[in-house]
């Protein structure tokens, strides 16, 4: 179901209380091709950043037990450790987002959450913190190649005409390609909006350009997974 | 009883205690000035009397030589004539000091010649002559009359004999000679001190009735606190349909308990609508759960193929998905109703947010031929939360879409109303039952029943919510058969405050 983009073999420590939701963050990681480490509570979890610098990545529960998931950002980055930070909360108003990121978190996401979502945002975050490779002037996905600066699209030897959201969404959908992208992440990333309007705008979106990309070729790559979102990939 | 009730700490004790002592300084304040004044007056007159005597006196002495004088001296005055070569020419002498001369020797003399004198008026006019053996005597009241009379012309006289006050007028002839003028004042000092007495008499009760009065006085004002008090205890206690009652008095007390029953109905109003919620999330999350469980449970029962079984966790995805987007409509409805729903205060350009709002549902409208015509009025402003707006505003609009026939305009119009800004969006679809125009703000009201539309009633219901956090409201009209227009209006944000 998920499709592991090469990663360098990261270790991240995820600190989440809850056993499930820990193992089943770790399994995913693990199949995703990092190396994880599981911690229970605050405490103990803050003791592993402290000693072991191997720790790449920390995805971080906000309600622990003995040291909240707050109070070990704010002692972590006063301790001068850069490791970057990802919370996660079952809170989801705009302001307990402030205060995750002012106190020094990387980025934010909130349970329940999907799983590509996590993905997605661990590696925009290794991206901004590894250092800067050119950016790219063209994206290319088997034979669709998406020129970035002078916005345009072809299949094969074919140009292919897209309106602006389309092509919005089909560069998002080839930056993560091989991965499962959600409505909502579309919504966030296309579209600029963090909250769900419940409507089939993305459903229409993603059928315009299903018609435009996959509809004259044999080989279709935008696939839909039900209940998940969709997903540029091989037929 | 009574005082049973009485705390010591209390607020009766304290108003009792603070009023009194406001009764008992304002009466003294006031007695004493009304005795002041009463003495100066008595004193006053008095003095006026002792210096027409005394200008009478000297007339008489002048024209008259010191004899006729001495008849003329009424009872209970000394007089004293001095002359600056002869020291004192003559005196008059009250009966007081004819006893204080009784007890001495050296004046036996005197005595006599005092009692061979004629009674006149129950006094004695005596005449002595400094030069004989009482000098000692008039000497003493001399030197007192003197130290004083050199510094002004009254004044009291602390008395030689007995514990008397005496009152001198010093009349300055113009031969060089004093006439002096002296009185007792004990009479007057009697008077006064009776008046002393009478006030102390009626001031003892006084006190006592004003203590009464304003422990009555504070009984009265500190029921209806108690009375909130014991209803306080009542709501603990668990009777939470208690209220204070309101006497209909208008006062302070009548003000404060009406407040706080309204808080009370305010509270059980949110209590009502935190249980109502509790039941709908229970209610909303039911259907999913149901269908989420029912897929789950086939697909652990039955024996299916990779594919049936992924088939049974999509099902299962989206109706977990379903309830999560149930539960936040829910936490912001009922956050929005309960005014705790936290929206951020920008200043928006109402045009724009309806371009956008365009924008974002341009191709699901083009989808079903539809097109939006837009009016905007330029340079209209509001203050809100921009994403909340969009979220309000993209339900109505959604909805709009759904329930356009195929290649049916919608009409989008900005335009100010007074001091609010109306958006107002028009579709031609087949409208809402009168019935029901109410029935569609409910939570979970579905105009059809159907579940084939998910979530329209909460849509509406969050748009409700959102549009009043803004201070706004929504309206809807519609007619059978030709469309719905939904009104949004919202407080206009002018110039000046944009500018702040």
């Amino acid at each position: 179901m998920f499709y592991p983009a090469y990663n360098g073999s990261m270790k991240i420590l995820v600190i989440e209380d809850d056993p499930q939701i820990n193992s089943y963050i770790c399994r995913g990681l693990k199949e995703s091709g990092y190396f994880t480490e599981s911690s229970f509570d605050g405490k103990d979890g803050l003791e592993i950043i402290q000693n072991d610098p191997k720790v790449d990545l920390v995805i971080l529960d906000l309600m622990l037990p003995k040291l909240s998931g707050l109070d070990l950002l704010t002692k972590v980055r006063e301790e001068g450790h850069q490791v970057p930070i990802i919370v996660l909360s079952a809170k989801k108003t705009v302001d307990d987002r402030v205060l995750g990121l002012q106190n020094g978190a990387d980025d934010y996401i909130v349970k329940p959450f999907s799983f590509s979502e996590l993905l997605a945002r661990i590696q925009a975050i290794t991206r901004r913190k590894s250092p800067q490779k050119e950016m790219p002037t063209s994206l290319n996905f088997q034979d669709i190649t998406l020129d970035l600066l002078g916005r345009k699209v072809t299949r094969g030897d074919k140009e292919i005409d897209l309106q602006v959201k389309e092509f919005q969404l089909l560069e998002y959908l080839m930056k993560n390609s091989n991965r499962v992208v959600s409505k909502t992440m579309i919504l966030e990333n296309v579209y600029g909006y963090d909250f769900d309007p419940r409507t089939n705008v993305v459903d229409v979106l993603v059928c315009r350009l299903r018609n435009k990309i996959d509809k004259d070729f044999g080989n279709k790559v935008i696939h839909t997974i039900r209940g998940l979102g969709y997903v540029l990939k091989e037929d | 009883m009574f005082l049973r009730r009485i705390n010591l700490k209390g607020l009766g004790p304290k108003l009792i205690i603070s009023s009194t002592l406001l009764l008992l300084c304002s009466v003294t304040v006031v007695s004493s000035i009304i005795y002041f004044l009463l003495a100066k007056s008595l004193r006053d007159s008095d003095q006026e009397l002792l210096k027409q005597l005394s200008e009478s006196y000297a007339q008489t002495y002048l024209e008259h030589g010191p004899e006729s004088l001495a008849k003329e001296i009424s009872n209970g005055l000394i007089v004293i004539i001095a002359a600056p070569s002869e020291k004192n020419l003559f005196t008059k002498i009250t009966k007081e000091i004819e006893e204080e001369l009784d007890e001495k020797d050296e004046v036996q003399q005197l005595k006599s010649e005092i009692s061979k004198l004629p009674l006149r008026e129950g006094v004695r006019t005596v005449f002595l002559n400094t030069n004989e053996k009482n000098n000692d005597l008039y000497e003493r009241l001399e030197l007192k009359l003197k130290t004083l009379a050199s510094k002004k012309d009254w004044s009291n006289l602390l008395p030689m004999i007995d514990n008397d006050l005496f009152e001198v007028y010093v009349h300055k002839l113009k031969s060089g000679e004093w006439i002096k003028v002296g009185r007792s004042a004990e009479s007057r000092e009697e008077h006064l001190g009776k008046i002393r007495f009478i006030a102390l008499m009626v001031f003892i009760p006084f006190i006592f009735i004003g203590m009464g009065l304003s422990f009555l006085l504070s009984r009265s004002v500190l029921r209806p606190i108690r009375d909130l008090a014991s209803t306080i205890r009542a709501i603990k206690e668990g009777k939470a349909q208690t209220r204070g009652k309101v006497r209909g008095t208008g006062d302070e007390v009548d003000t404060l308990t009406m407040e706080f029953n309204s808080m009370l109905e305010k509270n059980e109003l949110l209590l009502q609508n935190i249980k109502s919620t509790v039941d709908n999330v229970a209610h909303d999350l039911r259907t999913p759960l149901t269908r989420l469980r029912g897929s789950a449970e086939y697909a652990l029962t039955h024996s299916l193929g990779p594919d049936q079984l992924k088939e049974s966790l999509a099902d299962v995805m989206e109706n977990s998905e379903q309830i999560l987007n149930l539960l936040n409509v829910i936490m912001d409805v009922s956050e929005a109703e309960s005014q705790t729903l936290k929206i951020k205060n920008e200043i928006i350009q109402v045009s724009s947010l309806v371009d956008r709002l365009a924008d974002f549902f341009s191709m699901v409208a083009e989808d079903k031929g539809i097109k939006f015509h837009i009016t905007s009025a330029p340079d209209l402003y509001i203050k809100g939360d921009r994403t909340r707006l969009m979220q309000a505003l993209g339900n109505i609009l959604d909805n709009a879409i759904k329930y356009s026939p195929i290649n049916t305009p919608i009409e989008i119009q900005t335009y100010q109303k007074g001091e609010k800004v109306v958006i107002a969006i028009t579709d031609h679809g087949s409208g809402i039952e009168e019935a029901d125009q109410q029935k569609i703000w409910e939570r979970l009201y579905r105009g059809d029943q159907s579940r084939s539309t998910p979530g329209l009633g909460i849509g509406l219901s969050l748009v409700k919510a959102i549009v009043r956090v803004h201070n706004g409201e929504v309206t809807v009209k519609s007619q059978i058969g030709q469309g719905s227009t939904f009104f949004v209006s919202l407080p206009i944000c002018n110039v000046q405050e944009r500018s702040l």
